[in-house]
């Protein structure tokens, strides 16, 4: 650790005293506004200009003569013209520019009524572009985490293959993650769903800290996860990719995108995965990784008319996987066997009407769902079965100019859910309508959203969730921002905990379930700076979560039970991240981060650390790209701190008598070459082979008291190696 | 310290890589870098370009900045010759130096790459 800060303070020195200003570009036909990739910015004096890059975004060094005249162009917008004066270095430009596709007359309207210069965004929010997903095999959501710091992913027993995302050390229920803006992975897929969602489809990932918007929902209490799927109009015309690995695992992904008609786009997505091999390299007994398959499907459609824009799709997701002893073939019979079985089928649509008025809009979204899973741990099981219905309509505006921006709409959840494990049941239908309202101010050094929602839940009554996010530009390099809020979730203790079945020990249900409500603060601070002539980062972020309400998961209560409680005492999670970021040699990159979790609930009688929690966690990761573009070359290390681990009793007779998890590295590395439309990649995760001795206490006698499968803080299985290619065709498009 | 340890070990990989990639690099009297001055306009072209030097033979990178509207070549020249480059550079609809861009290929450019396309 020492080096690393040492290192910090080193760099401090190199810092440039240029003034550079930085800033995104947008593209607005009508209401809409999307980034624009590869738009030009030109300072005319200085002769000196920049482009866009894949989030819209550029950066440039202001001339010593200023001001001076910068010219945004893109293809298919008119072009921009903004005058940067002193004043300007501090900060960030917000560029729209308006589609050719406009009249003139209405572009220059528009532009009289708004503020062509404003902030960039106001929340933390940390974006993985397709680039950085192509960075790891990304077969599916879980993985395509490995090559961040913000967010962990926990394998959650040594037998059922479930990953978990975590952040700021809280389960990723507490995360929201959404498709495109709507709440999804929820409810029963809380625990399985990051498998559902293979990483081929991805576009990009939006990582918001804290609790975020309140125009999605109430349930993003420790952050939001925003993935972005590939869209019908841009997407490949055929991409192909096949994936095989050293356990035997197999996959196929299909997409393809196109036109239907001049108003229309279609995109289908299909995957397949398999794996057939039984592994067992610990020889506990036990698989080290599930067998089975999984097959998903999505279309969708995109529909853009003059006055109206929509998208719908379908998706369906089947998975089947076995695991537990070897001998466990899925019917039951002496061994100890684990199996699930997960199918969702769901429906969404959007639609968008722009109103006569520049800038103001109305949306609506809808969604519907139908979500089965079942699951066999041994003699236990577990069945679950999910209706859902979803809709959020938002209405878009502006008092004067873009300076002042509202939303505000209505929303309604319907959630008929019905759990079951062993003799154990808890049904529920819940119908939430909800009222929200946000406010943006987009000022020269301050923005601010200020946002608030209430909801009445059928059962637990009438909840206000209010959250406010600042941010401040500091100088023209440096950003503050603050935020807090609330969030709530009614939990459902047995999907949310289904791993905790791999256990012998009783599960002792809460006596009623409540909602959990938490109240998030913290804040982040981002320098920019120059390092060896490219550009550098340094962010450091702070959050504090508290909750008024928690559903207490206690191992510590006793050896052989695992309690539920609602929260007596105090639940509070603090979490501290640094992340550095160069560009040392042309092309090559280095991000070094660092986190510290102290996640503590009332476990076992006395306030402690949770379990499975490393309290230090550090990340590096190298990348380097020929300067051809051909090869691409990636390592990701983590370091994972000790963790407290629960008390558990041994077949002997005895407790175990160190509770406390090792430190161990993770260590991930792939090489890409790239043809024409051919792309290669070979790769390898955990390749320093590090794996936890003995991950199931009592191996050999799955039905005794002492079993335990969930007592998981490191891999199971070591090295891996993969190899894959990618055939990607790109759409042809008709250029007038 | 285990950290340590990795950085060290992460440190070397990424040698190894770095080394393998300068292989052939050594006999420096065949490989000659050029800049060359094209047309282009904008991201579409540096990419077109890019795509069809980057992945002939004999030529080791491209790099496109078409802000500058310079390209940067680094070739084998006993594998192709300057002119041969700002012949294939002609060829996909743009001006290399004082060959003009070939008019057949002009015309299937999308609108943006097309000479002052994104002056409109």
């Amino acid at each position: 650790m020492k080096y690393i800060l040492n290192f910090l303070a080193l760099l401090c020195c190199f810092q440039y005293v240029q003034s550079q200003v930085n800033g995104v570009v947008y593209g607005s036909d009508k209401k809409q506004k999307e980034t624009i990739v590869g738009a030009k910015v030109r300072l005319l004096n200085a002769d000196d200009g920049a482009i866009t890059g894949e989030d819209g975004t550029f950066e440039i060094i202001l001339p010593r003569e200023l001001p001076d005249t910068m010219v945004i162009s893109a293809f298919g917008y008119y072009n921009d013209t903004v005058v940067v004066t002193k004043s300007d270095r501090f900060g960030a430009f917000e560029i729209v520019l308006f589609s050719d596709q406009l009249l003139p007359e209405v572009v220059v309207a528009v532009k009289r009524e708004t503020h062509a210069i404003s902030r960039l965004k106001i929340l933390h929010v940390e974006q993985i572009n397709s680039g950085e997903l192509r960075k790891a095999a990304c077969c599916n959501l879980s993985e395509s985490f490995e090559t961040n710091a913000s967010v962990d992913v926990n394998i959650t027993d040594a037998v059922s293959g479930a990953k978990k995302i975590q952040m700021m050390g809280l389960d990723g229920v507490y995360t929201q993650i959404q498709f495109e803006n709507i709440p999804y992975l929820r409810g029963l897929e809380s625990s399985f769903g990051l498998n559902s969602i293979p990483g081929t489809w991805i576009e990009s990932i939006q990582i918001t800290k804290g609790t975020g918007n309140v125009v999605n929902g109430y349930e993003s209490m420790a952050g939001l996860v925003n993935l972005e799927l590939k869209k019908p109009e841009e997407m490949e015309r055929l991409y192909l990719n096949g994936y095989v690995n050293r356990f035997g695992r197999s996959e196929l992904n299909f997409n393809s995108g196109f036109k239907l008609g001049k108003k229309w786009s279609s995109g289908w997505f299909a995957h397949a995965s398999v794996n057939p091999v039984v592994v067992d390299e610990n020889r506990d007994g036990f698989r080290d990784i599930t067998n089975g398959s999984n097959f998903a499907v999505f279309n969708r459609y995109h529909y853009e008319g003059g006055k109206m824009e929509a998208q719908l799709g379908f998706n369906a997701y089947l998975e089947d996987k076995i695991g537990g002893q070897v001998g466990f073939n899925g019917e039951p019979n002496q061994f100890y066997g684990v199996s699930t079985t997960s199918k969702h089928i769901d429906a969404f649509a959007k639609t968008g009407f722009f109103l006569e008025k520049p800038l103001h809009s109305i949306g609506v979204v809808y969604n519907v769902k139908y979500q089965q899973v079942d699951a066999l741990f041994g003699s236990r099981s577990f069945t679950g079965e999910e209706k859902r219905a979803y809709v959020n309509a938002i209405y878009d505006g502006i008092f004067g100019t873009s300076t002042h921006k509202y939303k505000f709409g209505v929303s309604g959840v319907y959630s008929d859910i019905k759990q079951s494990v062993d003799s154990l049941n808890d049904d529920r239908l819940e119908i939430v309508p909800g009222v929200f309202g946000e406010y943006t101010y987009t000022g020269a050094r301050l923005s601010a959203v200020v946002g608030a929602r209430a909801d009445y839940h059928s059962i637990f009554k009438e909840q206000f969730s209010p959250r406010v996010h600042l941010k401040y530009a500091l100088t023209e390099f440096t950003d503050l921002r603050v935020t807090g809020g609330k969030g709530w979730r009614v939990p459902n203790y047995m999907i949310d905990n289904i791993s905790l079945l791999a256990t012998s020990r009783s599960w002792i249900a809460p006596d009623s379930v409540r909602p959990e409500v938490s109240w998030n603060v913290g804040g982040s601070f981002v320098q920019r700076f120059k390092f060896l002539k490219n550009n550098a980062s340094l962010a450091i972020d702070f959050y504090h979560t508290n909750f008024e309400n928690q559903l207490v998961v206690d191992r510590d209560v006793d050896a052989n039970q695992i309690v539920f409680t609602n929260l007596q005492q105090k639940s509070y999670s603090n979490s501290l991240q640094t992340e550095l970021s160069l560009e040392p040699l042309d092309r090559f990159e280095v991000r070094l981060a660092y986190k510290w979790l102290d996640v503590k609930s009332e476990f076992g009688g006395s306030i402690q650390q949770k379990v499975m929690i490393p309290t230090h966690r550090g990340f590096v990761n190298l990348a380097y790209q020929s300067r051809n573009k051909r090869w691409d070359y990636d390592i990701t290390c983590s370091v994972f701190g000790a963790a407290r681990l629960p008390v558990n009793e041994l077949p002997s007779g005895g407790f175990t008598e160190v509770n406390q998890s090792e430190v161990y590295p993770i260590l991930h590395a792939q090489i890409t070459h790239t043809y024409k439309v051919w792309e290669f990649y070979i790769g390898g995760e955990n390749l320093l082979n590090y794996t936890q001795d003995n991950p199931i206490i009592d191996a050999q006698n799955p039905f005794s008291s002492t079993f335990d499968a969930t007592r998981v803080w490191a891999p199971v299985v070591g090295a891996n190696v993969y190899a894959g290619f990618r055939l990607s065709l790109k759409q042809k498009h008709d250029h007038e | 310290m285990i950290m340590n340890k990795v950085l060290k070990m992460s440190f070397q990989l990424l040698l190894i890589f770095m080394v393998s990639t300068s292989f052939g690099q050594e006999k420096e009297s065949k490989w000659q870098e050029t800049v060359i001055h094209t047309s282009v306009e904008c991201q579409e072209c540096k990419d077109r370009i890019e795509g069809v030097l980057n992945y002939t033979k004999g030529i080791k990178y491209t790099e496109v900045n078409f802000v500058t509207q310079e390209l940067t070549v680094k070739y084998n020249t006993k594998k192709i010759s300057l002119d041969e480059i700002r012949q294939i550079i002609a060829d996909t609809g743009y001006d290399a130096d004082d060959v003009k861009a070939d008019e057949a290929a002009v015309e299937k450019l999308p609108a943006c790459c097309k000479p002052g396309g994104m002056k409109h």
